[in-house]
């Protein structure tokens, strides 16, 4: 009986998360579809619950779903507004037709695919499942998940990391932070909540740090709730009061690769491979690495939803934009 | 036949896979685009995490599942840019997509 529910519920939200995917895309209305995209990540959370895959599942919720869906909401308002400041373009474009050579071409596509998973051999063998376990008590923490993500394949964490920062240096080199939009009222409901909640979702956040080294959590969803710190208070506050300086960006969004770089080198100098702990301390480096990983994660998490070098540094720089010089006027 | 859930969750996960890719090719506003790539990727991911899956009482392949972690953030990375590159677009050109402008043609004339 619980087996049929269970396989009901599957059916439904696999239902669910398709029917959501369609309509969050094939929607006119850009809000709308950014909406149901938001609606979509939490529902692909469910859906990693039900992999056995919680950590997955807090990632999407949190980053996936919650960030992305704010950047999105964040550009798709900022394009609406210097559309309209220049009488540009509707941001409504002609529906396009059934494109039947695409459609044809996806079918294919999906037949072949379709047919691949379906001759997966049924007998599982558990892929990198009995090694992973086998060296789980030698890796230092007791999350198999935070194992691969820093111990068995660190390098792969490090260099996520770094993509990060790179995305930082190419959203700063092409856009700048938009001032908040004058005269938006923000009732005192909100500062209220924001007062309550930021040191509240720190606090989680630094659980979540902590409960990583032995369940799901870990550096990436302590970093995704720092960055929904940060979000809140600048909806709140406005990013003008959020940095007293520029420095303090980068020294913040560049703090854990140098924290994991410095560690790899030095291990390095002592004889072992890059990131190769040593034996018996791994599990002491590893929650070094992440507390450092949170708080860059956090940054830099912010700084991309900020979708641009924040203003107040442009105007002490060399550069004083058209745009800037018009806005002061 | 019934289906296991992870066979039906990877068949879910090739779906939207497809709505995004498909989506991503046939409309034109770059935000939608960006949209369809970001629910191809959750697609992608959805496959992948389906094959770590080892039955319900077992715990599952822990190094897809990290695999998908790292995904997940570095396509938010990659959103991120692609998001700044379409804005600087837009505020360039007054347009939302790529279409090139047809009275530029009749200027060159």
């Amino acid at each position: 009986m619980i087996d049929l529910a269970a396989k009901a519920f599957d059916a439904l939200l696999a239902g669910l998360i398709l029917w959501l995917a369609w309509s969050s895309l094939s929607t006119q209305d850009i809000l709308k579809g950014i909406v149901l995209f938001i609606a979509f990540g939490l529902c692909m959370g469910l859906a990693w619950v039900r992999l056995n895959a919680p950590d997955i599942a807090l990632v999407e919720a949190a980053v996936a779903s919650g960030i992305t869906g704010a950047m999105l909401l964040g550009a798709w308002n900022k394009m609406r507004l210097s559309l309209a400041k220049m009488r540009g373009d509707e941001t409504k474009l002609p529906e396009p037709g059934r494109p039947w050579l695409h459609i044809s071409g996806l079918m294919a596509m999906g037949g072949a695919l379709g047919w691949a998973i379906f001759s997966i051999p049924p007998e599982n063998t558990g892929g990198l499942l009995v090694p992973a376990m086998r060296e789980l008590p030698r890796s230092g923490v007791g999350n198999p998940v935070t194992a691969a993500l820093l111990n068995y394949r660190a390098y792969d964490t490090l260099l996520e990391i770094g993509v990060l920062l790179l995305a930082v240096v190419g959203v700063w080199s092409i856009a700048k932070s938009r001032k908040p939009a004058q005269g938006v009222p923000r009732g005192p409901i909100l500062y209220g909540f924001a007062r309550i909640s930021a040191p509240l979702l720190i606090l989680i956040g630094g659980y979540f740090l902590w409960l990583g080294t032995s369940r799901a959590g870990g550096a990436f969803q302590a970093g995704a709730l720092m960055a929904a710190v940060g979000v809140l208070l600048v909806l709140t506050y406005g990013p003008t009061r959020r940095v007293p300086a520029e420095w303090i960006d980068r020294w913040g969004s560049i703090f854990g690769l140098t924290v994991f770089l410095t560690l790899g080198i030095g291990f390095m100098l002592q004889g072992r491979a890059m990131l190769e702990y040593s034996a018996g301390s791994a599990g002491a480096w590893i929650l070094v690495i992440e507390s450092a990983a949170t708080v860059s994660i956090g940054w830099t998490l912010l700084l991309l939803f900020l979708g641009g070098r924040p203003q107040a540094a442009s105007q002490k720089g060399i550069l004083v934009e058209e745009d800037e010089v018009e806005g002061q006027a | 036949m019934s289906l296991d859930p992870e066979t039906l969750y990877a068949l879910t996960g090739c779906g939207i896979f497809l709505i995004g890719l498909y989506s991503f090719s046939i409309y034109p506003h770059l935000i939608r685009k960006i949209l369809a790539l970001n629910i191809a990727g959750a697609g992608v991911y959805l496959v992948l995490a389906s094959m770590a899956y080892q039955g319900k009482e077992t715990v599952a392949d822990p190094v897809p599942h990290a695999m998908v972690l790292t995904g997940i953030v570095v396509a938010v990375a990659g959103t991120a840019l692609a998001l700044a590159l379409a804005g600087r677009i837009s505020s360039e050109t007054g347009k939302v997509d790529l279409e090139e402008p047809q009275d530029i043609e009749k200027e060159d004339e």
